[in-house]
């Protein structure tokens, strides 16, 4: 039998994968650049600098996947406990003129699908990282790629902000966030 | 620019030289490759390089020697990475007379002879000084670990008969040295030892000297060191002691030394440094004659020279040489490969030139896109940050740059320009959609004047996509239509419709199927795809998919836009949850606030940065630009430190 608290655990499980995932992702990009840093210093400290700002690109996903699990929170009501939801789910209800009960359960697979959106795409920080790695190599060899390097790494963030962006857009249409 | 021709008799060569590196506007080029026929190489020979040039390359590495030496000795001071950001000290600037020709090579052999003379006795004796103090140094070292060995140091010495070493082996194998120097020696000798650690014994030993060979071989295959004791006497602490006051007064000497040093330093630098400006000046001077070939009387030499420059250094030419020269210009032929470019921009967009560099130059005849990228790029970072009160940081932040490095750095005063146009522009796009450090002012402090002015990024989603992807599909259309001109100019028709027209009808097509006419939107669709598909054969599928990649990049506005708005948000809500702790609570508070909100703006500031770059790279460049160009390096007087 469905109740108020499938929705509760699924919107919870939403957040999760929001979160973890693209911290899973983050971690491994800004280790995989930060291993190259880390040799690129090794030869000239100097290069201290360059290394760090590559190295902080790929924790963007981790970001993102930050905002979209508090923004998953904050739409589901679950930031303020199960009464939070309850209280959400009821607005909700009324909003779409259906049962607490339904509106429960959809505003928790709208937060699984939010939070798979930007988690699983915060993934993209593995590859980022490995540009970001090369990149490093190439500006210490060759300080004026800078530029060049910084736009070869942005690339793969284009799909972690679709993944953001595409959380949002189900949390703003689905009415959790905006209404 | 223009190709400038200039022949003159040799003789007023060098005064001729000097006054176009005065002027600085002329870059020069082989003339050599120009005019390879035959028929020029029978008329014509190479310019040999001025043997002066080797004197001044000897000169100005004796002038490093004594800097180099100067600066190890009494390094001068020099800012450190924030303080050349944001207070600079001035940059030194040295009073030097305007010399230059044979009477600076003079002048600077006179300097280096007396300045050696000057600096070649307390050097030398500072390195007598110094190399003693590391000798005694060691020795302090090695006997420190004989300290407590009670022995006449003085004793220790080899003598026509008798051998007497001390050192240090391992502890274990003391014994084996006692047995094994007996079997040697036939006994004939005196083994001393004792512990001075866990691992390690102090060993004394005394030999004749006619066994000392195999004596020493053995010790040393035991592990023995030995330890050099010669000039030394009484015990080892009396002999550490007496060291210990010899080095002292050597480190006194070298202070001294060293102070001396430091005022011929002060003396001599500011000479020294002028000096070595003004050789490398006359360096460039003589350097630039290999790129000019010669007949027995006259030289010709071949440059770039901006047009608007011409006719002030024709007339500076015949000035110089009376009359004795011929300066003739010309364009560049049409499809120049290594014209190089001079971008000029109005004041406040040149600032901008530098992120269009750093993509690559504008090539000759092609459009420089600096003017458009500064107002569409303060647009893109403004949105993407979208909140007042970090736009006065970033506006702060530009301040500080342009008051302080931005003085005497260029690239410097690039960035404080260009932090404060974007800052400028936050401020602007946070005050209409009601940004103040996320929904602090609203929420928290509940002031109402403060509310969006033309919409909520948070409620008013839709809205906003549908904005920044208008803003992308202008942009983008923008870049079309220069794309297009382009072409048109360059003749390359089929480039110009099947890169960039097809686009036009397509756009409107879809503009009219939304607006429900569907007949002539169908057509004008249908007119853009067979025009690409014409073209570009069956591969045009990915013309239309990649165009609507680029205008669905535009979304990346959105997504940052809300990204800042959302984690401001964020640090506000975590700040008021930690407030709650007792006693320490709003320390705590204040704490999460200020430094999430500074981490907030540091990490979206440098993605509204890049992507807002990115935006302009990938997407807009894409549609008409390619760069590639090579920098104008006109021959002028390198001057940094000199005052004329």
């Amino acid at each position: 039998m469905l109740d108020v608290s499938t929705g509760v655990a699924l919107a919870a499980v939403g957040a999760g994968i929001s979160m973890g995932a693209s911290a899973i992702g983050s971690g491994i990009g800004v280790g995989i650049a930060g291993a190259a840093g880390a040799g690129a210093i090794a030869e000239d400290p100097s290069k201290f600098g360059t290394a760090l700002v590559f190295q902080a690109l790929p924790q963007t996903q981790g970001i993102y996947g930050f905002l979209g699990a508090v923004l998953i929170m904050i739409g589901t009501g679950i930031l303020g406990g199960f009464t939070g939801f309850e209280a959400a789910a009821n607005t909700m209800a009324g909003l779409v003129g259906t049962t607490p009960e339904n509106a429960a359960l959809v505003m928790g697979l709208a937060a699984v699908g939010g939070g798979l959106s930007v988690g699983l795409a915060g993934l993209s920080a593995i590859g980022q990282g490995i540009t970001a790695a090369g990149s490093i190599g190439a500006v210490s060899k060759e300080p004026g790629a800078f530029g060049k390097c910084m736009v070869l790494t942005v690339m793969s963030e284009t799909f972690a902000v679709f993944g953001l962006l595409i959380t949002i857009l189900i949390l703003v249409g689905l009415k959790l966030l905006g209404a | 620019m223009r190709r400038l021709y200039i022949v003159a008799l040799s003789k007023y060569k060098y005064p001729l030289m000097k006054r176009l590196q005065e002027l600085g506007v002329v870059q020069m080029t082989d003339v050599g490759r120009t005019m390879e026929s035959p028929e020029w190489a029978q008329l014509l020979e190479k310019h040999p390089s001025d043997p002066a040039i080797r004197q001044i390359t000897a000169q100005v590495m004796s002038f490093n020697k004594i800097l180099d030496f100067f600066d190890s000795v009494s390094p001068l001071p020099e800012d450190n990475f924030f303080k050349m950001l944001f207070s600079p000290s001035p940059p030194k600037k040295i009073e030097a007379e305007n010399i230059y020709g044979t009477k600076l090579l003079e002048k600077a052999d006179g300097l280096i002879e007396e300045v050696n003379a000057a600096v070649r006795d307390p050097e030398e004796r500072l390195n007598k000084a110094t190399s003693e103090i590391g000798e005694l140094s060691a020795k302090v070292e090695s006997l420190e670990k004989i300290r407590d060995f009670r022995v006449d140091l003085a004793d220790v010495v080899e003598t026509d008969y008798l051998t007497a070493l001390i050192g240090v082996a391992p502890k274990e194998r003391a014994g084996e040295i006692s047995t094994k120097l007996s079997e040697i020696t036939d006994g004939v000798c005196y083994i001393g030892s004792q512990d001075i650690s866990e691992t390690e014994s102090v060993v004394l030993v005394a030999a004749l000297s006619e066994a000392s060979k195999e004596v020493s071989d053995s010790l040393r295959r035991l592990g023995f060191e030995k330890i050099d004791v010669s000039g030394l006497s009484g015990t080892p602490a009396d002999a550490l002691l007496e060291l210990g006051g010899r080095i002292e007064s050597l480190n006194s000497d070298e202070e001294s030394l060293k102070s001396e040093i430091t005022t011929l330093a002060e003396h001599w630098r500011n000479d020294l440094l002028a000096h070595r400006e003004l050789l490398l000046i006359e360096r460039d001077r003589l350097d630039v004659e290999t790129n000019f070939m010669r007949t027995d009387e006259t030289f010709i030499l071949e440059g770039w020279i901006p047009a608007k420059s011409v006719d002030a250094v024709k007339d500076e030419v015949l000035k110089v040489t009376n009359g004795y020269s011929v300066v003739k210009e010309t364009n560049p032929n049409p499809s120049p490969e290594d014209v190089p470019v001079h971008l000029e921009n109005p004041p406040f967009i040149k600032h901008f030139q530098l992120l269009t560099e750093l993509f690559g130059r504008p090539k000759y005849n092609e459009i420089d896109p600096t003017i458009m990228l500064a107002p569409a790029f303060m647009l893109f970072f403004g949105i993407m940050l979208t909140d007042a009160v970090y736009g006065v940081m970033m506006t702060v932040l530009g301040l500080m740059l342009l008051r302080g490095g931005g003085r005497y750095s260029s690239s410097v005063k690039d960035f404080g320009v260009i932090f404060t146009a974007i800052g400028c522009a936050t401020i602007a796009f946070g005050i209409l959609t009601g940004g103040y450090l996320g929904d602090f002012s609203k929420t928290y402090l509940g002031i109402t004047v403060l509310r969006p002015i033309i919409f909520d990024p948070m409620v008013d989603v839709q809205f906003f996509l549908i904005l920044v992807l208008v803003i992308g599909l202008i942009h983008l259309n923008l870049g079309l239509l220069l794309g297009f001109k382009e072409n048109v100019q360059r003749k390359e028709y089929k480039d110009a419709f099947g890169d960039q027209f097809w686009l036009f009808p397509l756009q409107i097509g879809i503009a009219l199927l939304a607006m429900k006419m569907e007949l002539a939107g169908a057509l004008l669709c249908l007119i853009g795809i067979v025009m690409v598909a014409i073209i570009h054969g069956p591969l045009f599928f990915f013309d239309i998919t990649g165009y609507l990649g680029d205008v669905l990049s535009y979304a990346r506005l959105l997504a940052l836009g809300l990204a800042t708005g959302g984690i401001a948000m964020t640090v506000n809500i975590l700040s008021a949850m930690v407030e709650g702790v007792p006693i320490i609570g709003i320390v705590l508070a204040a704490l999460v606030f200020v430094i999430g909100h500074f981490f907030n703006f540091g990490m979206n500031g440098l993605g509204g940065f890049v992507h807002g770059i990115r935006l302009h790279y990938v997407e807009f460049f894409n549609k008409f630009y390619e760069g590639g160009g090579s920098e104008y390096r006109p021959y002028q007087i390198r001057r940094e430190l000199t005052k004329e």
